[in-house]
């Protein structure tokens, strides 16, 4: 998906430089990803064991773990959306900023903004869910209720179909603008 | 107005039809215990929800594949086809979320199921009924011709003997671990 943000914000810049390459992106959002697993896996989400203990290292690797993927979501963000929102210009183009005023690189933009500020929902939920299960009075990593679940499954489902399937249909229907 | 989180959604097994209220004619309550397993959020409710997600992910997905293969546009073309890739793994993923959530995992992993002995063996349900999904998921009775399931508890350390519970942090883990591969990939 990093790809085609950037492709789409290629798109509507013109070709305006990022901080750094698709490539690295993708490979920071590798590293992101790994950290959340981390946090998720290794530490548990900082939920306690099953008398409902957790000790100083598990606490400060979820929250380590948790704020360096977060980090790297916020880099990767940044990199995707700076070239749209200083109004960069392509490197051909002597001028220091290029507002975006045609149509299609206009829609392009708007889509780059919603296809990559919806990951935001990921981390909200994730954290949303552990107020829920994981700081409750009840503590055991186990404790994790069917409601809790359900409606994760539901704010989950509700992302992927907008960030996944929304960039696709955009993709698909964008073709139509250049036929 | 009726208020979610007041309803009672647990089976009473004693009701032998329904009485009116809102919360005693939904379908899966009309469902008699041994082929409607759930404690809180019913089976077919949360297997819907990814059922949904996954049709919504192959449909898109479907198209950008088209898109991809009759577009003449170089920039196009690559931006369907990713977005065709990225849809394709996130069905894979969402197709064994969904059989998790439907409980309909193959048998090698029965035994992770609602309704299910450790053993993966169905747990019957006779006439002498438990009142709830929890406690009839503890159920010890056996058919002569089926293994005893294995009583140690499933959560490290506890002895609280709640299995639906286990049950549930187990499928949860997976389909957690699930999405993380879907994100690491995508």
């Amino acid at each position: 998906m990093t790809f085609e943000l950037y492709k789409l914000s290629d798109s509507a810049t013109g070709g305006a430089e990022h901080q750094f390459s698709d490539w690295m992106a993708a490979l920071a959002q590798i590293a992101m990803v790994s950290f959340g697993a981390i946090y998720r896996f290794v530490a548990n989400e900082n939920r306690g064991d099953a008398e409902g203990n957790n000790g100083i290292i598990q606490t400060a690797l979820a929250s380590t773990s948790f704020t360096v993927s977060f980090f790297i979501y916020v880099g990767i963000t940044w990199a995707i959306l700076e070239p749209i929102f200083t109004e960069k210009c392509p490197p051909s183009d002597p001028r220091s900023t290029c507002e975006i005023t045609a149509t299609i690189p206009q829609r392009d933009m708007l889509a780059v903004y919603v296809f990559t500020l919806v990951w935001l929902g990921y981390p909200i939920v994730s954290l949303t869910s552990l107020c829920f299960s994981g700081f409750s009075s009840n503590n055991r990593g186990y404790n994790m209720g069917q409601r809790t679940s359900f409606y994760k499954d539901i704010a989950y489902g509700f992302l992927d179909i907008v960030s996944k399937a929304g960039l696709a249909f955009y993709a698909a229907y964008r073709s139509r603008w250049f036929v | 107005m009726v208020s979610f989180k007041n309803l009672d959604f647990r089976v009473d097994a004693r009701r032998s039809a329904p009485v009116g209220a809102l919360s005693d004619n939904m379908p899966h309550t009309l469902l008699k215990p041994h082929i409607n397993y759930w404690d809180v959020i019913p089976v077919s409710w949360r297997s819907s929800v990814v059922r949904v997600v996954f049709m919504k992910l192959a449909a898109t997905g479907i198209l950008c594949a088209l898109v991809s293969g009759y577009s003449d546009n170089n920039d196009v073309s690559w931006c369907c086809t990713l977005a065709a890739a990225v849809n394709f793994i996130a069905c894979t993923h969402y197709g064994i979320v969904w059989a998790i959530r439907a409980q309909a995992l193959p048998s090698a992993f029965s035994h992770l199921l609602l309704g299910r002995t450790n053993t993966g063996n169905v747990i019957p349900v006779g006439p002498q009924q438990p009142e709830s999904a929890s406690s009839r998921a503890t159920e010890t009775e056996q058919p002569e011709n089926i293994a005893p399931p294995v009583t140690v508890p499933l959560i490290a350390n506890s002895d609280n003997g709640d299995r639906t519970k286990a049950l549930l942090y187990a499928q949860e883990n997976a389909v957690d671990s699930l999405r993380f591969s879907d994100w690491l990939v995508t």
